[in-house]
């Protein structure tokens, strides 16, 4: 258990109390641990039922979702037809809007405004917070401060106008908004300055200088191999951050061809409430759901720690 | 610097003193050039993204303007209209802070007891279930209110059918004020509460087993283990979670907008749906005032919660009484 533990958290947890209570196992510790697994199970049901629901509901028919007691499976087994529906694969439809709905077409659109965003995020933090952690220059500390002031700055402050500013730079219905603005954030270039602090020795860097390695070989050749880990770490709360913002893309990306999945998705639905295309919705956000799950599967155990250590100590 | 030494004393010394610091600073950070290229790319985007908008905002708060016209300035009538006229910016700024008074205990609560309880000694399974409530956090809040539109369908909805077993409902979740905003608050807690139960559980692990076991030495109950050891020491982290949390809820748009957008008349509209309603009704004067007034409401809130929590239930107040 304690090895469990130390690995989740940075700090080690010595083995000697947990063997002593191990030893001092009683009928009220029983019980205790038994309602609490309880409790834990039925919310985790709880937790993932949404999921279930969604994954099911994009496998029924459609008249299924509008029965008047829901059911957990479909009574004629799971069917694909919102897929070949979405996919326009050999069927016909008389469904308004599906024509010009192109579900892969908006997952590609996200997949690359997110990974361009998150490549330029991932460099230029990296470079401004390895001059932030080993560099010593006038005013370093006077300009490191003001980008931490910047994180308290309100985003509704300057809404409106950034949004008209977009839309002078002719920017709108493109993903630069996207790209530029946050391609150095306050928040990346202080989580990458933290994470080379306490990785890189300054040794390292001060005999590749000696050697004569300029500051964008040392950054390149030196920095970036050795901080992958933290890279990859900012990388991922960026994509999935990009990939699921819906406020500032459902106002700038209109052009059908250029919207996200978000946008897509919700335009999809609508803001009625009447009579909403559950199967094609549920199957379009499944479809939605996979590249991130399967982000989230490979990288679970740095997303999970970088939560946990490095992005709190703000 | 010493190469003053032989320069005349008095005034005129300490003058060129200045003079040649300025220059060996300038000096300085010409050598340093590298580096302020390197970090450059942030202060050149806020200029123009942050800073930029700022400015111009100020400008279009005080002016009536629309794309293609003259811009005329109109003083503080925009201010006049959005705090005095328009009834919006008051019930969406009441929503908001009832939002902030229930969500915030109950979200950061909730996300703290489940966070005591997986950190339980000898739980097994603590990294699934850990994995498991952090899930929603890879779907969007687009997918989630879609799945909880459904999940809340008055007639074809689980929860109401659930309800409906117990001899309850059925409820009109998205259509009446009270349901509504439970609707709202339910989604969010799901979709959050992983990520705080991470940061709560990664508090928790930090703090020394040691104190426990003297707490336990003492004859200390559980309960008075986490009033006494766990809660001040992991004060600086609430502290921290309260204000992201509630910056989070001010800027709220996306579930609200798609799960009830804003109704029932207006009960869940939110401070960040007004302004871009105002926004995309070309209101931009009054958008742009809209966005200084809710500026100035996150900082004061940011503020007071920093000055009445930071002092608040701390090892040293403990230990005073």
């Amino acid at each position: 258990m304690a090895t469990q533990m130390s690995s989740a958290a940075p700090v080690p947890v010595s083995t000697r109390p947990a063997a002593r209570a191990r030893r001092s196992v009683n009928a009220r510790q029983v019980v205790s641990y038994g309602l609490l697994y309880a409790f834990l199970i039925v919310l985790s049901v709880v937790f993932l039922f949404p999921f279930y629901s969604m994954v099911i509901g994009s496998l029924m028919p459609k008249d299924e979702l509008f029965r008047l007691y829901p059911v957990l499976w479909p009574p004629d087994g799971p069917t694909l037809t919102a897929y070949r529906l979405l996919l326009k694969i050999d069927v016909t439809t008389t469904i308004q809007n599906l024509e010009r709905f192109h579900i892969l077409r908006y997952i590609f659109n996200s997949l690359l405004l997110a990974t361009v965003a998150v490549l330029l995020q991932v460099f230029f933090n990296t470079l401004a917070g390895y001059v932030f952690a080993k560099r010593q220059f006038p005013f370093k500390n006077q300009l490191f401060a003001f980008i931490l002031l910047t994180m308290l700055m309100p985003t509704a402050i300057n809404f409106v106008p950034f949004y008209i500013l977009i839309g002078r730079l002719g920017w709108m219905n493109t993903y630069l908004p996207f790209w530029i603005p946050g391609a150095a954030s306050a928040f990346g270039i202080f989580m990458m300055r933290q994470f080379i602090v306490s990785t890189i020795p300054d040794e390292l860097i001060d005999s590749a200088t000696i050697d004569g390695a300029s500051q964008i070989m040392i950054v390149t050749r030196i920095v970036m191999p050795i901080m992958a880990g933290g890279m990859v770490v900012l990388g991922i709360l960026g994509f999935v951050g990009v990939y699921n913002e819906f406020v500032l893309s459902s106002l700038i990306l209109k052009d059908n061809d250029i919207r996200t999945v978000q946008v897509a998705l919700a335009n999809f639905k609508g803001t009625s409430i009447r009579a909403p295309m559950y199967d094609l919705m549920f199957a379009g956000s499944v479809m939605a759901t996979i590249p991130l799950l399967a982000v989230f599967f490979i990288f679970q155990r740095k997303i999970i720690q970088g939560i946990m250590s490095g992005a709190i100590k703000g | 610097m010493a190469k003053a030494s032989h320069m005349p004393t008095g005034r005129l010394d300490a003058g060129m003193h200045r003079r040649q610091d300025a220059r060996s600073v300038l000096r300085e950070m010409w050598k340093h050039r590298i580096d302020y290229l390197f970090i450059s790319p942030f202060y050149i985007l806020f200029a123009v993204f942050g800073i930029y908008p700022l400015l111009f905002g100020i400008q279009l708060s005080l002016s009536r303007w629309q794309p293609g016209r003259d811009m005329t300035w109109v003083g503080l009538q925009n201010y006049q209209t959005l705090i005095f006229t328009d009834p919006e910016l008051g019930r969406a700024l009441l929503n908001t802070l009832a939002m902030l008074l229930w969500i915030l205990p109950t979200g950061l609560g909730g996300a703290l007891i489940l966070a005591v309880m997986l950190n339980a000694r000898r739980l097994v399974g603590r990294s699934f279930f850990r994995t498991l409530f952090f899930l929603p956090f890879v779907t969007s809040q687009v997918i989630v209110a879609i799945v909880f539109q459904q999940l809340l369908d008055k007639n074809y909805g689980w929860v109401n059918l659930l309800l409906g077993k117990i001899g309850l409902g059925p409820v009109p979740w998205l259509t009446e004020t009270i349901p509504a905003q439970i609707s709202i608050t339910l989604l969010l807690h799901w979709m959050g509460i992983g990520t705080n139960i991470l940061i709560f559980l990664g508090a928790l692990q930090s703090i020394d087993r040691e104190l426990y076991e003297a707490a336990e030495i003492d004859g200390a109950t559980s309960t008075q283990q986490f009033l006494n050891v766990t809660f001040p020491l992991i004060r600086p982290v609430m502290l921290f979670m309260v204000i992201t949390a509630t910056i989070g809820l001010i800027n709220l748009y996306a579930p609200v907008k798609l799960l009830t957008n804003g109704g029932p008349e207006g009960t869940t509209m939110t401070l960040f749906m007004r302004m871009i309603d105002l926004m995309t009704s070309v209101r931009y004067g009054e958008g742009a005032g809209f966005g200084f007034i809710m500026g100035g409401i996150v900082l004061l809130i940011t503020l007071l919660q920093m000055k009445f929590l930071s002092g608040w239930w701390t090892v040293e107040g403990k230990l005073k009484q």
